[in-house]
């Protein structure tokens, strides 16, 4: 059975016309249907249409019809049957509607910062792939912080791009949660700090925190101090841990900065390795607390902890590393 | 009055409201309409009919035009009165009808003859609901209406090129199914 028919359009034409030609099963098979059920109506039935469509027409009279007429290309739309609709308007009508709302309700949440904090955040990365700056929910939490705590300060807003900074209309800036404030005083804090050095204080406060096996946790490459092949204890770019003008660290009385074998130095329980007033164990501009050929910082009797060119052998936070008060907890 | 004498004639008198032209309007196209209602499945075909015929007299003083254009008129009405039947028949579903009706209404002719007849109707309604919907929308509006393709695309609301590719479709699907039967048959 070949699947193509291999007939013109007039020959088709031809076909459904019931042509003399003879166009094999197809022309028998419409001649069929039509057979079938081309039928005249009963004539009770007819009667019955005709005696209403009369009554139709008279009636129709009576009320007057009438209008434009319309030409064969306009009655086709007229006979059309109403669209179906569900709920008196087209649905699509009132889901484009309920979507703008949406999408309106979000934008206004959006630009005053009041969506939810992950929606805020994505609403403001997608915003700034335009050119427009949202706020982030980082940055809310800060505003909240300087709207309620009042210390709405220079350095608290370096953090954070002033473009983006909009002053909140809500008036709730009391509404400061004890992160957002932490955070805050982080931030500001760190600010200031690298703004401001305080002397002799090490730059980073929290580098120095000893961790659970006691040696500094701030000092990824800084093996302990004291140890022969090791660099020196401290970091080497930080400030000198002690004052410039005080003794030099590892005095000979002190606890030594570091044995080999004994703890590292900048535990908290561990040998001071330099006092905080003292001269900074390693200062490059300071005199060297030992010599460079000397033994290695840390020995009792040896040069201060710390090489010339090392790191302060102070702890950062830790109470001063030798301190004349304090007593020594290396044995 | 014959309809083939002068349509235009006719169309007059039935806007005058004159019985027998109206008659004669309904004998000459009333079994086509009523066919293509039948061939498509439709529940009550005679009622269906009916309230054709009574749209063509609410709107036949706004109708212009020959008897080609009258009669694709009338199956314009005629397919979505089909259209509407059936949409609301899926929204409420009908319930079974008296045995009185169904007895009242079968006919009265030759069993035998009956019988054949509507072996042959359900024979050819099972061919043409083989085909897709719109197929069958193209093949029965030329079959019943006598339409051009032009005609029949604008009853359907698609483009011609697209009327002419479904009536070829469903012909051929049409005839694959017949020689298929035919060498069954042999």
């Amino acid at each position: 059975v070949t699947a193509r028919l291999e007939l013109s359009d007039e020959q088709i034409d031809d076909v459904f016309a019931e042509s003399s030609v003879d166009y094999g099963e197809l022309a028998l098979f419409i001649r069929r249907v039509k057979a079938t059920f081309v039928e005249a109506p009963d004539e009770s039935v007819e009667r019955r249409h005709v005696e209403a469509m009369l009554a139709f027409s008279r009636s129709a009279d009576a009320e007057g019809r009438g209008g434009a007429h319309l030409g064969s290309s306009q009655w086709a739309a007229e006979a059309r049957p109403a669209p179906w609709r569900p709920f008196g308007a087209s649905f699509m009508f009132q889901l484009a509607v309920a979507l703008l709302a949406v999408v309106v309700l979000c934008s206004g949440l959006a630009v005053t910062g009041n969506l939810p904090d992950p929606m805020q955040r994505v609403a403001a990365k997608v915003a700034e792939r335009f050119g427009i700056t949202l706020e982030t929910p980082h940055e809310r939490n800060e505003r909240g912080v300087d709207k309620g705590g009042g210390s709405n300060s220079a350095e608290s807003r370096t953090d954070r791009d002033d473009g983006g900074y909009r002053p909140r209309t809500k008036g709730n800036g009391e509404a400061t949660s004890n992160e957002a404030s932490e955070a805050h005083r982080r931030g500001s804090r760190s600010v200031s700090e690298k703004l401001h050095p305080p002397p002799g204080k090490p730059e980073a406060r929290a580098s120095g925190k000893p961790d659970a096996q006691g040696s500094p946790s701030g000092k990824p490459e800084g093996p302990p101090e004291g140890k022969p092949e090791g660099p020196p204890a401290g970091k080497p770019e930080g400030p000198p841990a002690g004052k410039p003008e005080g003794p030099p660290a590892g005095k000979p009385e002190g606890p030594p900065a570091g044995k080999p074998e004994g703890p590292p130095a900048g535990k908290p329980e561990g040998p001071p390795a330099g006092k905080p007033e003292g001269p900074p164990a390693g200062k490059p501009e300071g005199p060297p607390a030992g010599k460079p050929e000397g033994p290695p910082a840390g020995k009792p009797e040896g040069p201060p902890a710390g090489k010339p060119e090392g790191p302060p052998a102070g702890k950062p936070e830790g109470p001063p590393a030798g301190k004349p008060e304090g007593p020594p907890d290396n044995p | 009055v014959k309809v083939e004498e002068g349509f235009s004639s006719v169309l007059e008198a039935a806007r005058n409201g004159s019985e027998h032209a109206w008659i004669s309007l309904y004998r000459r196209f009333a079994p086509s309409v009523r066919g293509y209602l039948r061939s498509r499945g439709a529940a009550e075909p005679d009622d269906l009919t009916g309230e054709v015929f009574l749209q063509v007299v609410l709107h036949i003083e706004r109708f212009r035009g020959d008897e080609s254009d009258f009669r694709s008129w009338l199956f314009t009405i005629t397919h979505h009165r089909f259209l509407d039947e059936r949409r609301r028949l899926r929204r409420h579903r009908d319930e079974p009808a008296p045995d009185e009706l169904i007895l009242a209404r079968a006919s009265v002719g030759d069993a035998e003859t009956d019988a054949l007849r509507q072996l042959q109707a359900a024979d050819i309604r099972s061919r043409i609901a083989a085909l897709t919907p719109s197929q069958q929308d193209v093949l029965l509006l030329r079959i019943f209406g006598g339409l051009a393709v032009n005609e029949v695309a604008r009853i359907l609301g698609r483009r011609p090129g697209a009327i002419k590719q479904l009536q070829r479709r469903a012909l051929e699907a049409l005839r694959r199914d017949l020689t298929k039967e035919l060498k069954k048959g042999a």
